[in-house]
């Protein structure tokens, strides 16, 4: 918090009679200075870079000329002197200029394999890059335990097993394991709320790629979330419940858009279905641990949620694509608006919002998909423009009159 | 002990770079030298900055050849190669590193999926299908890249290594 914001506030408060003049400075004195700290904090940082980036051009502009052994010992002579000069820094404690060297140090041990792969015409078709490189990072996570050092891990694993996918096509297990135990146990211990929402996100994503690497057909993915969704109802209040549990449902929200329009639109006339009673069974079991886990820990508030899971394209096998399609529209509604239901009755203002947020979206889908052939374009966009200003008028004065009056 | 372990990390990260460059080094030494053929490659702009991609004889073969169904899950395999008048060419493909004797080398490759223009085919990648050329000089190599002999060293533990192209 800013201490002059809280310096013009305590004035208020003062004149209000809330506090003090002495309590309103006692308050004020228990946050630090800040306000330059910031920006003096990224100058370091810009500086290193810059100067980074000088030594690499130049060394760029003349790598041709160099002989491989000595391309070998610039690189060791630039890996060494980053970290001591870093290690230097963070021991006499200056945190953010010490952070960025050694920063500059993991760039270039990876940067080193890059040019020395290059010299010795190496090429990997595999992850080891990013595996070797990321362990670095890793070490530096642990041990320093700063922000800096989990973002730079993310990106070189996440980067690592994308590239490994989109270049190799190949799932790489180890980044995997890197990302599930080296990041996961961090996450864990670390218990930081964004850190657990950006876990449980990197998993899906893993997930997804695992599932497309396998050539599984992926609606088995929808049961895996489901799963995911059933597993965490059986854990109390584990803070990793609310971010998994989350990111499955709008999986599942993510597979019910792109059902109803395929399905609608006929895009792919031979979509094709996981086995229909295998499948109904694992979701039977998945729902029922689900329920039971909800009514044990006094959850059943939030059991609407498994509507976004039922795999109603089954239905494929009695009811034309059209119309499966059309079931998806109907219950992207329901589950919209039971979100809504609960959140009013709840009074959970980020529900509400997420509720009527996805409202409209599912309004706006069905209007454009369904509308978008029968009227005129013109009328079309202002009779589209009007159902979106009543419906958000109407939900946000609902959501007033929830919020306010309350005690009613 | 952090004094220690900074130190002890950043000696293993100079022992990483160390071994990369070592074991070509290596592999120059101690690795039996082939000639393969190149052949050209399917996209005309081949010279991508600092490198041209090279496309060999031995990249691309019948999916008969596979040890049993052509599954696309597969992925690694290993190539016995075989002379004839000093130039190397695929003998077979086995999922398990074969025992070969004479002037046989294996070199193992990450197959995958290709199509040669009127069937489908296997696709081999070696590890050698990169050569990076200094600055400006990539285009007059990249106008004869199909029709060259690349000298490759394989070392006894596998690893393959580029060592130049010929005309």
């Amino acid at each position: 918090m800013n201490k002059k914001w809280i310096h013009h506030e305590g004035k208020k408060w003062v004149n209000e009679g809330i506090v003090t003049e002495e309590q309103a400075q006692r308050i004020a004195a228990l946050y630090p200075e800040e306000s330059n700290k910031k920006i003096t904090g990224l100058l370091p940082l810009f500086g290193s870079l810059l100067i980074g980036l000088s030594i690499l051009s130049f060394i760029a502009s003349n790598w041709d000329g160099i002989t491989p052994l000595f391309r070998l010992l610039i690189i060791a002579l630039i890996l060494v002197g980053f970290y001591t000069a870093g290690e230097r820094y963070l021991a006499k404690g200056q945190k953010s200029l010490g952070n960025s060297l050694i920063i500059l140090g993991i760039i270039s041990f990876g940067a080193g394999i890059i040019l020395l792969g290059q010299t010795f015409n190496l090429i990997s078709y595999d992850a080891r890059l990013f595996v070797l490189w990321s362990l670095a990072a890793l070490y530096y996570l642990y041990r320093e335990k700063q922000r800096i050092f989990y973002l730079v891990a993310l990106v070189l694993i996440g980067y690592g097993q994308f590239n490994s996918f989109s270049e190799f096509n190949s799932f790489s297990y180890v980044l995997f394991i890197l990302f599930a135990a080296g990041i996961g146990w961090y996450t864990y211990k670390a218990n930081i709320s964004a850190y657990n929402w950006i876990f449980s996100f990197g998993f899906s994503l893993q997930a997804l790629l695992f599932f497309i690497d396998m050539d599984w057909n992926l609606f088995w993915l929808l049961l895996f979330f489901t799963g995911v969704y059933a597993l965490f109802d059986l854990v109390e209040n584990h803070p990793w419940k609310r971010p998994f549990q989350q990111t499955a449902v709008i999986t599942g929200l993510i597979f019910a858009y792109f059902l109803y329009f395929t399905l609608t639109n006929n895009w792919n006339d031979n979509l094709s279905y996981p086995n229909e009673i295998l499948y109904l069974l694992l979701f039977i079991a998945a729902s029922g641990l689900s329920v039971y886990g909800k009514r044990r820990n006094g959850n059943m508030l939030v059991i609407w949620e498994l509507l976004i899971f039922v795999p109603l394209f089954l239905l494929t096998a009695a009811l034309s694509q059209f119309v499966t399609g059309i079931v998806y529209l109907v219950m992207l509604f329901i589950f919209s608006g039971l979100m809504l239901e609960y959140a009013y009755k709840t009074e959970n203002r980020r529900r509400m919002n997420a509720g009527i947020f996805l409202f409209l979206v599912v309004t706006l889908m069905a209007y454009f998909n369904l509308a978008w052939a029968f009227l005129p374009k013109s009328l079309f966009f202002l009779i589209g423009g009007l159902l979106l200003f009543g419906l958000n008028a109407i939900l946000q004065r609902k959501k007033k009159e929830m919020l306010n009056g309350g005690g009613k | 002990m952090k004094k220690l372990s900074w130190k002890l990390a950043v000696a293993i990260q100079l022992a990483v770079l160390l071994l990369i460059a070592g074991s070509y080094y290596a592999a120059d030494m101690f690795g039996r030298e082939i000639a393969i053929k190149t052949k050209p490659v399917d996209p005309s702009d081949i010279l991508y900055g600092d490198y041209v991609i090279l496309n060999y004889d031995i990249s691309e073969v019948d999916t008969s050849m596979w040890p049993g169904e052509w599954e696309h899950n597969d992925k690694t395999v290993f190539v016995t190669l075989t002379e004839k008048d000093g130039i190397y060419s695929v003998k077979e493909l086995s999922k398990n590193r074969p025992d070969v004797d004479g002037s046989d080398v294996v070199l193992k490759a990450n197959a995958y999926p290709s199509w040669n223009g009127t069937k489908d085919t296997i696709g081999l990648q070696y590890g050698l299908e990169r050569f990076y050329v200094e600055d400006n000089t990539g285009k007059a190599l990249e106008e004869k890249a199909g029709d060259l002999t690349a000298i490759v060293k394989v070392a006894p533990w596998g690893q393959v290594k580029l060592v130049e192209l010929k005309d």
